[in-house]
């Protein structure tokens, strides 16, 4: 062959395969592109190349002018004469106006010709305006967080909207027909697809009230702050997001209404992943927790009864008293447990979708931290010659969003109506319509015992039916807490849901099932003394919104409170308690509680702190509820802290920079200065700042001292080189050096709550999250010694049940924390840390054991014996705990095992009529046989019969055993011998616990209700120095407000999906009534009557302004009174 | 406004729209700043709205890099003394990224590419980003930056294939 006239490795090929090559060259390249296979691969790969590089720098995150810029360069070019001035001022109107149009005409930046662009516009628009108005339609569970209300202000709204309201009576009204439904599905799921790639902000802009003061500043580009963009250009980045990910959901409901059961219902049955099922019906009858249909019948629902077998006193070991660590497990248990077939232990799953595209682009600005690492300690450009950066973030925080496909908020879409009522101003416009001249005691007639998720009761008919059934029947399908049917709509809707609002991530929790104590005795997991899921819990709360399911780790409620648990003996760094009661929500069940306090050290004697802190300054940190609050709890905390501290500042945003060298404490005016002098702005390095941090506190390690990185963040870390696999392995290698960290979390709307929990548990720290001044003031102020001294990591408990005892049992929390039984020896294995006097409350549901165990999944296990014959004491035996913890500088962990007796045969037979109760109580102060001799004393005394009081001598514990009255007489007379702890904490655990369990909205939840949660913490509350746990009361009471309202809001929407004749037939109380002889509308009456009320017979004529009505029976369905003209046969 | 300013600011609108964001991002390259390339690529616009619109057609992209450029070489040269992070991002530099086998573990090749432009040279990364992302022709390209056509064929020949080259092991 020919040689090749131009070498393969050629210019010109490369012009040649990107269309530029000269005309008179192409002959000659054609020539070697006909010869030569290498060289037509060549020009195919880099034409390749060509389209990826295109493509993936179309996608490079774009900075952007900010506003001013615009406005200046607009106004410049309209009036070009002054286009020399970059610092014309910018009137009000014309910038908002500007603005504004400028958004809503931002929609593609794509090549499309005007024209199209237009059109699609508005049909994006459109279409995301209908998604908005089905979302806002409230949703069934009362879990569904909807849009903000932009028009009042609650306590927090940092981003200048107010936060999701449930109701909302204009979209309520509108949400109608599934016809309209129907047509739009179609047209939306193809916009959907669309507007997902569009610039998703503008939105936001468009729909929301844009806070006009946003973009009136006059003057020039430099030393503008302008207020949090980045939380509302997230908020607007979700709803373009939500557009697309709404387009397939709203396809779904097109296709009609179907309804899915709801364990609650009825219909509807768990699907219980270990094996079982559990049925709490909540008819009040029914009250069996029992694993199969076939124990069901055998009236284990009871408690045990009196003592057939009540043995010689059984031989006592003293838990609490064993001091000496006990190298060996029992093996000669009860049960053989070697292999026991554990569930594999749980692992967390970020909820955040990939992060693609955080790889790409915003390598700038790197370099300088070679130079910060350095230890060189300058400013970041921006703050050394004293500039503050204009920020203006929303483009590119949204397109990072909409690239990663985040964009499935609910609970961020703005509302479109700018007249949109808040609640409040709602329900007063219903007060001033509404009737009067009616009884209204009359007129309610409530059906007890029948009541919602929360404990309210159910709008009801006559005849004790409720709405639910009613509709149900209707509808064909089972409902769930709130008494609303649950539609295919509502499931995605709620899928949406748990996944946060917004931009929030939550680790997505499954709840621990019943294991069986046979096949499964042992249960492992990991400390975890984390409070931030209560701070969260509450923050949505105090904003009117339920919290995501996922949001609530009911562990961390119940830790969130101080336990009046016995300090642990001289050395050992912890003690541990063990108390059993009836389980208030499952009356069949027992109620474990295990204690674990940590050695209290007083603050004059804390060891001597070398601290950094990480600050997360980046853009998204602006916000009120963010920066400002990071920097009043760092000036809480300096005020603590003495000469013999450390305290360093790192900050990190596109890079990561020491503002505060290691300082002592004694030096606190330098130290406020850094901490006043923070800005934010620009975008997140996480990792950079992990470094470097970690460098600063290796620097001055203090040993025998505390060393700890404390990272302050909303989590968001969105743009970086690094993963959140990668920064959690980052942490994971750090924390090897012994320096400990901490991640507080703040913020609201786009919180990483399970980025951050992984964070701190790889990390061995705590993770809290600062929702406000108070929870500011408890974690630097009043548990500064916990928070900052460690008096044990990787503190992992093992619990093994006797199934001799134990039906089966269910762990309440500690779903991220579980972990395989072969785990807990094996010292690679991190778990949580506890700090000092801190108290860890774990607590588990049991089954008591019936007259034999029997296996969970049906069969006998063939090999394996079914009841162990047991002797002596390890037949009374209820539990025992294991424990391990590595001091603070050590590696090899330490165990320790508490064996827990229990009272003789918790197992019994009902006897149906007197159910008998049984508390196992840990003393704290008084020895067991005096405090019974005087327990009998003080009943006889009150001239009461007194219950059976058992003195478990070795491990200072009481056991009553009794009617309920008499125990619980017997728990008051304990609290007036002073041992007041144990009972009302008990209680108080117990009702945490069962508010955590309503707000999951468990399947476990039993009869739990908000007001027995209410009942059980007022009477456990008790003295309260800190005002917390009066505090959580008030939380219970605010949750009853909102679970009220969004029952009727979710009957209402509901109604309004129904056709004319469900409605009537519905009220006609299912065939209650006939003869409709008139409809009056009132919509004013449902906050008199709820959605549905059976008023009965009227002989009113007048009403809402209509005279000369028929008198007759009225029905109430909103927004209509039915009037029927008799009642059928 | 009246009419004749309403069309005006309707057309000046959409350049902004259209340019903006490719402007900052080259602007950026080159003086390293973000703020400061922000003031840059606002003079660029004001000194367009002073040119005769016709004059510009069919020339806006390339009038408006050029601009842009000659701006930001300005900027950078004055504030070179101050030796501030210009220097080394418009340098090569290799990621900070302390993972250990980071790259490695990307599989995602669109991510690696851009992090391959990004430690290339800055001149062929200039000039790659001038044709890929901002849609210029090597004409356009030579007229922009001062270089001549085949110089820019060069410069972009090798680069593409400095990434295809590293790329390939993950490209089968």
């Amino acid at each position: 062959m020919s040689q090749h006239s131009i070498p393969s490795d050629d210019p010109r090929l490369t012009a040649y395969a990107l269309g530029e090559l000269d005309p008179t060259e192409q002959q000659e390249v054609e020539r070697l592109l006909a010869e030569s296979a290498d060289a037509r691969s060549a020009v195919k790969e880099i034409r390749e190349l060509a389209g990826l590089l295109t493509a993936e720098l179309k996608h490079e995150p774009a900075p952007a002018l900010t506003a001013t810029q615009r406005a200046a360069i607009l106004d410049a070019g309209a009036r070009p004469q002054e286009a020399a001035s970059t610092n014309g001022a910018v009137s009000e109107q014309r910038v908002a106006a500007l603005a504004t149009r400028y958004h809503s005409v931002a929609q593609f930046q794509s090549q499309h010709s005007p024209r199209v662009r237009r059109i699609a516009a508005f049909a994006a628009v459109a279409a995301l305006v209908a998604i908005m108005v089905l979302l806002m339609t409230p949703p069934r569970s009362g879990r569904l967080t909807l849009i903000a209300d932009n028009s009042t202000t609650p306590r927090h709204s940092p981003f200048g909207f107010s936060p999701p309201d449930a109701f909302d009576a204009d979209v309520a009204w509108q949400a109608n027909p599934t016809e309209e439904m129907e047509s739009l599905g179609t047209s939306l799921s193809q916009d959907a697809a669309q507007s997902a790639s569009s610039r998703p902000e503008q939105l936001h802009e468009r729909f929301g009230n844009a806070p006009a003061d946003e973009y009136a500043r006059p003057g020039g580009a430099r030393g503008l702050k302008l207020k949090d963009q980045p939380s509302r250009a997230k908020a607007g980045g979700y709803g373009g997001g939500g557009g697309g990910g709404m387009g397939g959901g709203i396809g779904g409901r097109t296709s009609g209404v179907n309804y899915k059961g709801n364990a609650s219902g009825a219909a509807g049955k768990p699907a219980d992943g270990e094996g079982g099922e559990v049925d709490y019906s909540r008819d009040g009858q029914k009250v069996s927790s029992t694993l199969s249909k076939s124990e069901r019948g055998r009236g284990l629902a009871m408690p045990q009864s009196g003592d057939g077998a009540q043995p010689e006193k059984p031989a006592i070991r003293n838990p609490i008293a064993e001091t000496k660590p006990r190298s060996a497990s029992r093996a000669s248990d009860s049960a053989p447990v070697t292999s026991s077939p554990l569930p594999a232990s749980r692992s967390r799953r970020y909820a955040e979708s990939k992060s693609g595209g955080e790889a790409a682009g915003q390598a700038e600005g790197q370099p300088s931290v070679k130079r910060a690492l350095a230890g060189e300690n300058r400013g970041d450009g921006r703050d050394a010659s004293g500039k503050q950066l204009p920020e203006l973030r929303h483009k590119q925080l949204a397109d990072d969003d909409a690239k990663r496909g985040e964009g499935k908020g609910a609970g961020d879409l703005m509302l479109f109506a700018k007249d949109r009522l808040s609640n409040e101003e709602y329900y007063n416009k219903l007060r001033e319509g509404a009737p009067d001249a009616r009884d209204k005691e009359a007129g309610k007639k409530i059906n007890k015992g029948l009541s919602n998720t929360f404990g309210q009761p159910l709008p009801p008919f006559g005849n004790g039916q409720t709405f639910e059934s009613g509709l149900s029947r209707l509808q064909g399908g089972a409902s769930d807490g709130f008494g609303m049917s649950l539609g295919v709509q509502d499931s995605i809707l709620f899928r949406e849901h748990s996944e946060g609002l917004g931009a929030e991530a939550y680790a997505p929790l499954v709840e621990n099932s019943f294991l069986s104590a046979y096949e499964d005795p042992l249960s492992t997991f990991g400390a975890d003394v984390d409070t931030a899921s209560y701070a969260n819990v509450r923050r949505f709360l105090t904003n009117h919104q339920l919290p995501p399911r996922d949001a609530v780790r009911i562990e961390e409620l119940v830790n969130y409170f101080s336990y009046d648990y016995p300090q642990p003996a001289a050395e050992q760094p912890f003690s541990v308690s063990v108390d059993a009661a009836n389980c208030p929500w499952n009356p069949g069940n027992k109620l474990v509680r295990i204690g674990l306090k940590g050695r209290e050290i007083p603050r004059d004697k804390r060891p001597p702190s070398n601290l950094v802190f990480l600050v997360d300054v980046s853009g998204s940190m602006q916000s009120e509820e963010k920066l400002p609050l990071v920097k009043m709890g760092l000036n809480l905390l300096t005020n603590q802290i003495t000469e013999a501290d450390r305290v360093a500042i790192v900050t990190y945003s596109d890079t990561a920079v020491q503002r505060l060298e290691s300082t002592d404490g004694g030096r606190k005016p330098e130290i406020r200065a850094v901490i006043d002098s923070l800005q934010a702005a620009g975008s997140t390095n996480g990792a950079e700042g992990i470094q470097l941090a970690y460098r600063a506190a290796i620097d001055h390690f203090i040993p025998g001292g505390t060393n700890r990185v404390i990272l302050c963040t909303d989590g968001d870390f969105n743009v970086g080189v690094t993963s959140d696999e990668q920064l959690v392995q980052l942490i994971q290698e750090r924390s090897r050096t012994k320096v400990f960290f901490s991640v507080l979390g703040f913020g609201m709307g786009n919180l990483k709550d399970g980025k951050l929990e992984k964070l701190a548990d790889k990390g061995n720290g705590q993770y809290a999250y600062i929702d406000g001044q108070k929870e500011a003031q408890k974690v630097f102020v009043d548990d500064l010694v916990g928070t900052l001294v460690t008096i044990a990591k990787d503190v992992k408990l093992q619990v093994e049940f006797n199934p001799n005892q134990v039906n089966s049992y269910r762990l309440i929390g500690y779903e991220n924390r579980v972990m395989p039984a072969a785990d807990f020896n094996n010292d690679q294995k991190d778990a949580g840390d506890v700090g000092a006097g801190h108290s860890v409350t774990a607590l588990y549901e049991v089954v008591p054991a019936g007259e034999a165990p029997k296996p969970i999944l049906g069969d006998a296990l063939r090999y394996r014996k079914a009841v162990v014959p047991q002797e002596g004491a390890l037949a009374q035996e209820l539990l025992t705990v294991k424990l391990r913890y590595k001091l603070p500088e050590a590696d090899a962990s330490t165990l320790v095992e508490y064996p827990v007796s229990s009272p003789a045969n918790i197992a019994t037979v009902a006897d149906g009529r007197n159910p008998v109760a049984f508390y196992s109580v840990q003393l704290n102060r008084l020895d067991a046989a005096p405090a019974a001799d005087k327990l009998r004393e003080l009943f006889e005394q009150d001239k009461k019969e007194a219950p059976v009081i058992e003195a478990d001598k070795a491990n200072r514990r009481l056991l009553f055993r009794g009617t309920a009255e008499q125990v619980s007489q017997g728990q008051t007379l304990l609290a007036r011998l002073g041992e007041t702890g144990s009972a009302r904490d008990f209680n108080w655990a117990a009702a945490v616990a069962a508010f955590g369990l309503l707000l999951r909205d468990s399947q476990y939840r039993g009869q739990a209700s908000l007001d027995m949660v209410l009942e059980l913490a007022t009477a456990a509350k008790g003295e309260d120095p800190t005002g917390r746990r009066q505090d959580f009361i008030d939380l219970v009471k605010h949750t009853k407000e909102i679970a009220a309202r969004r029952s009727d809001a979710g009957a209402v929407e509901l109604l309004g999906r129904m056709t004319r004749e469900q409605r009537e037939a519905l009220a006609s109380v299912d065939g209650k009534y006939k003869n409709l002889l008139r409809i009056v509308e009132a919509p004013a009456d449902m906050s008199t009557y709820s959605a549905t009320h059976d008023f009965g017979r009227w002989e009113g004529t007048t009403y809402s302004g209509q005279s000369n009505l028929p008198k007759g029976y009225w029905v109430y369905i909103y927004p209509n009174w039915y009037i029927w003209g008799d009642v059928a046969k | 406004m009246n009419n004749g300013q309403a069309v005006a600011s309707e057309w000046m609108w959409e350049i902004l729209l259209r340019y903006e964001g490719d402007l900052l991002r080259y602007a950026q390259r080159i003086v390293g700043d973000q703020e400061q390339a922000r003031d840059v690529v606002q003079e660029t616009f004001l000194k367009l709205w002073r040119q005769d619109r016709a004059q510009l057609d069919g020339h806006l992209v390339e009038w408006l890099y050029t601009v842009c450029r000659n701006h930001a070489v300005d900027v950078r040269r004055k504030e070179q003394r101050m030796h501030t992070l210009a220097e080394e991002s418009w340098a090569i530099h290799e990621s900070a990224d302390p993972c250990p086998g980071a790259l490695a573990e990307r599989r995602d090749s669109a991510a690696q590419v851009l992090d391959l432009v990004d430690r290339l040279p800055a001149n062929q990364q200039e000039v790659i980003r001038l044709k890929f992302q901002g849609g210029l022709s090597y004409r356009e390209i030579s007229r922009v930056t001062g270089l001549t056509v085949s110089h820019v064929g060069v410069l972009l020949h090798t680069g593409l294939k400095t990434i295809r080259t590293k790329l390939c092991p993950s490209t089968t």
